[in-house]
């Protein structure tokens, strides 16, 4: 497994290989490869949780967000850059 | 000695007659006769060569701990110990061990269950079912399962609920059956007295996360959040398991039976409520 990346880090954030997800119905639920954080996001978190696939910074993430979810881009980037800070703190993601 | 779960078997091998007898009463119907097919899983039982495996925490502070049980994975070798007992079971060759410190009923038995249930909960995973920390009642032919963490009502609900089968009041199995989803059950129970007096299983109705309150009231919740809510009482195999693999297994039953929470007094008028709801998705 790679080491765990945060927002600040300049490569693209991935989802952490080892964690478990699965989509119903829009909303995910994720959960960390030793069990000990299980948590639900709601559609958009879990369409940021889609694109953290290694191929794009927190700034493009938040440009698809903003304009899929018609909010300003600062915005975006802020509550991207904040859910991202979020999933890195539960090793939710690793470097490429 | 052979314990078959659900279609599961292990043979105990190397039990005294008398530890024999008193698991045989215990898991009544579970407890088949006759060897199984060759290269069934088998687990050796022997007696330990130490007084204790584990120390009680908090004995020294007047608050000891209520029960505690360890295990990890090595490789395909699952480890599992607690103050009278340690034992391990590969997953791959099917063989296992398990030691025991006390050879007084009371605890041999406990010994015996706990290991039991930590194989099984992991092996029934790999099959691709669960065991879950709730009661299971047959209502009308359907299985209503009361799920949450000790102390959040489970027995209180099986007492409360006259002319249903109770299938277990603290661990339930749940798999996918040839005509649906099902709720098994097991011969490991919590403070209700009878051994299950069957042991097929029967459709799921839904799946209640128990919540005492000053009234009843049921809150559907959504697939994510009924797994995510599942997933929390899932015994022994989130820790040092494969979460993942138990999210896979769990959203393929959520996918197709509905989870609430359940707010209930202690009366038996949450039934009420419960009996109301469709089971079909």
């Amino acid at each position: 497994m790679g080491e765990m990346t945060g927002p600040d880090d300049p490569r693209p954030p991935r989802r952490n290989p080892a964690a478990g997800f699965r989509v119903f119905e829009g909303e995910a639920t994720i959960v960390l490869p030793d069990g000990s954080y299980i948590q639900v996001l709601n559609e958009t978190g879990s369409r940021i949780w889609d694109l953290l696939d290694g191929s794009r910074g927190v700034k493009a993430i938040a440009a698809v967000i903003a304009e899929e979810y018609d909010i300003a881009a600062e915005a975006a980037e802020r509550d991207v850059r904040e859910f991202v800070e979020e999933l890195a703190r539960h090793r939710m993601l690793e470097r490429p | 000695m052979r314990v078959v779960v659900s279609g599961l078997a292990l043979n105990l091998e190397g039990l005294s007659s008398e530890d024999e007898s008193l698991i045989r009463a215990r898991y009544g119907i579970f407890i088949q006769d006759g060897p199984g097919p060759p290269g069934e899983p088998r687990v050796e039982v022997v007696a330990a060569e130490v007084p204790a495996f584990l120390v009680p925490r908090g004995i020294q502070e007047g608050n000891p701990e209520f029960y505690r049980l360890e295990q990890f994975w090595q490789g395909d070798r699952l480890f599992a110990y607690s103050y009278d007992f340690a034992g391990w079971y590969d997953r791959v060759s099917g063989e296992g061990q398990l030691a025991l410190a006390s050879s007084q009923c009371e605890a041999l038995c406990r010994a015996v269950e706990n290991f039991l249930r930590s194989v099984m909960a992991h092996r029934f995973l790999e099959e691709g079912a669960f065991l879950l920390h709730g009661a299971a009642i047959v209502r009308g032919g359907r299985a209503y399962v009361f799920y949450g963490p000790s102390g959040s009502g489970k027995t209180t609900v099986t007492l409360l609920s006259e002319g249903g089968l109770v299938l277990g009041d603290d661990l339930v199995l749940i798999r996918e059956g040839e005509s649906g989803c099902e709720a098994c059950p097991v011969p490991f129970r919590g403070h209700y007295r009878k051994p299950p007096e069957t042991d097929r299983g029967f459709p799921l109705a839904g799946f209640y996360r128990l919540v005492q309150d000053r009234s009843d009231s049921l809150e559907p919740l959504s697939p994510a959040r009924g797994a995510a809510d599942l997933m929390g009482s899932l015994p022994f195999v989130m820790e040092g398991g494969r979460p993942g693999h138990a999210l896979e297994v769990v959203g393929r039953v959520v996918s197709r039976v509905p989870v609430y929470r359940l707010r209930f007094r202690k009366s038996p008028d949450f039934w009420k409520l419960v009996s109301e709801e469709p089971w079909e998705k």
